[in-house]
C-alpha cells in the first residue's frame, strides 16, 4: 500500500518536473540568441512583433507566394521579396567578411541548421546583398562606364 | 418633319465627325510611350516589349559593349564549362551575302516570339510566355530536360552545367537548369532600357510595339523590320534592319 502510494507520488513529481522544464520559461531559447540581428528596424514595436510571429510561421509560404508572382506577373514590390529579406537580414559584404549561405550564421542558415531542413534557394539566388560601392556603381543609367564597374563587380565569397 | 429629321441628321454626324478628329489627333496625347507598369500591377497583355536593331548602325564594338553589359548581369564566368557549354544570353554572328559579300554582324538574343517554341515544348511549364510577350524561364520548375534548347531556332538558350557562385541578386541562376536572354525583365518592369539598348548607341531601339506611338513602332513603320526566320510565322519580338 505504501509503496504503490510512494510510486505513484514519485510518478507525479517526475511529471511535474518534466513539465516544468518544458514549458516556457523566462529564458528565450538558445538558438534565439545566436541568430543574426536585421540590419534595418521597425518604426514601431507593435510591427516588429507582427512581423517576427508572421514570418516565424508563414515564411515558406509567404515566399513561395511572392516567387509565383514576381515571376510570372512581374509584381516587383518589396513585401516578402527574397531580394528585400536579404538585403535586411544578411550584412552587406565588407573587405574583411562576406557571411554567405555557407556560414552558420547567416541569418536563414542559423534556424536551418538548428531544424536539419536543407533549402536550396541559395544554389541560384545571391545570399547576401551586392558590396555596397556595386550598387552603386550600377545606378546611373549609363552602362558605357565599363572600366570602373569591372573592378568592383566582383563579389567575393 | 423631313427638315427636322435632316437637322437632326446633320448634327449627329457632326458629332460623328467630332470624336472621328479626336481619335485621329488624340493617340498623340493619349497613348503615350508605356515606360513602366506600377510595381504593384502584374504584366498585362496591352504592351508587348520588343527591340529593334539597326544592323547597319550598330558597330561590332557597341555589340561587344552589349555583351560585356549583358555579361555584367551575372553570366559569362563559368570556369569548368567549355566552349560549347558556356552560356551565352547575346551571340555575335556574322553573315556573308554571297552575292554582295557585303558582311553583317547580327547579336541574337532570345527572340522573344509569339509563339514560342520553346513554351511548346516545355514539359514542366517552366518555359513561358510573359503576357507582356517576354519569354523567360522560370527556373524553379525547369527539370534541366533541354528541350526548348533543342526546340528555339535562334540558339537562343544555354545550359547551366557548373555550379554557379557569386551570383547577382537580381539575376538568379544555377546548375541544371536553362537560361537566356529575359529582355533584362528586372529592369524593363521598372522602367528601365535593357543593359544591350543602353550602350548599343542608338542603334538599337527598345519598346512597345502594341503602341503605334512608341518609337520601335514608328521606325518599323517607316523604314521595316526584318525576323530572322520570318518563314517559321512565329512573329518574334525582336526585329533587325539592313539585312
Amino acid at each position: 500500500m505504501f509503496s504503490k502510494f510512494l510510486s505513484v507520488t514519485s510518478l507525479m513529481l517526475l511529471l511535474f518536473s518534466l513539465l516544468g522544464m518544458s514549458g516556457c520559461g523566462s529564458e528565450p531559447p538558445e538558438i534565439e540568441t545566436k541568430i543574426a540581428k536585421a540590419v534595418k528596424k521597425f518604426d514601431t514595436e507593435e510591427q516588429m512583433i507582427a512581423h517576427k510571429a508572421d514570418m516565424r510561421k508563414n515564411h515558406m509560404d509567404r515566399l513561395l507566394h511572392k516567387r509565383d508572382q514576381t515571376m510570372h506577373e512581374g509584381i516587383r514590390t518589396p513585401k516578402y521579396s527574397l531580394k528585400k529579406c536579404i538585403d535586411c537580414h544578411v550584412p552587406a559584404p565588407t573587405e574583411n567578411k562576406t557571411v554567405t549561405h555557407k556560414d552558420s550564421e547567416h541569418f536563414c542558415v542559423t534556424c536551418h541548421e538548428y531544424v536539419s531542413v536543407q533549402i536550396d534557394c541559395f544554389q541560384c539566388h545571391a545570399s547576401h546583398p551586392d558590396k555596397p560601392e556595386t550598387a552603386t556603381a550600377m545606378k546611373p543609367p549609363l552602362g558605357l562606364n565599363i572600366a570602373t564597374e569591372d573592378s568592383s563587380t566582383e563579389v567575393t565569397q | 418633319m423631313s427638315d427636322q429629321i435632316n437637322a437632326y441628321r446633320r448634327k449627329f454626324m457632326a458629332g460623328l465627325a467630332g470624336v472621328a478628329a479626336i481619335a485621329t489627333i488624340a493617340p498623340s496625347i493619349v497613348l503615350r510611350e508605356v515606360k513602366a507598369k506600377a510595381a504593384d500591377e502584374a504584366s498585362t497583355d496591352s504592351v508587348r516589349w520588343g527591340l529593334l536593331i539597326d544592323t547597319n548602325k550598330l558597330t561590332e564594338s557597341a555589340i561587344d559593349a552589349g555583351i560585356e553589359a549583358c555579361k555584367k548581369r551575372g553570366w559569362g564566368d563559368e570556369k569548368l564549362s567549355n566552349d560549347a557549354q558556356d552560356s551565352h544570353w547575346i551571340r555575335k554572328v556574322k553573315v556573308t551575302d554571297k552575292t554582295t559579300r557585303k558582311e553583317t554582324i547580327l547579336p541574337i538574343m532570345c527572340q522573344h516570339c509569339e509563339t514560342a517554341p520553346c513554351v511548346d515544348v516545355c514539359p514542366t511549364g517552366a518555359s513561358f510566355k510573359r503576357p507582356d510577350g517576354v519569354v523567360l524561364v522560370d527556373k524553379h520548375i525547369c527539370i534541366g530536360c533541354r528541350y526548348c534548347m533543342m526546340a528555339c531556332p535562334y540558339k537562343a538558350r544555354s545550359f547551366v552545367h557548373e555550379t554557379i557562385e557569386n551570383q547577382r541578386p537580381d539575376t538568379p541562376r544555377g546548375k541544371g537548369t536553362v537560361e537566356s536572354c529575359d529582355l533584362c525583365i528586372g529592369k524593363i518592369d521598372v522602367g528601365e532600357e535593357p543593359a544591350c539598348v543602353k550602350v548599343s548607341g542608338g542603334a538599337i531601339i527598345f519598346g512597345d510595339l502594341k503602341d503605334p506611338e512608341s518609337n520601335i513602332s514608328k521606325s518599323l513603320k517607316e523604314f521595316g523590320g526584318t525576323q530572322i526566320r520570318a518563314d517559321l510565322g512565329l512573329n518574334t519580338g525582336v526585329r533587325y534592319q539592313g539585312i
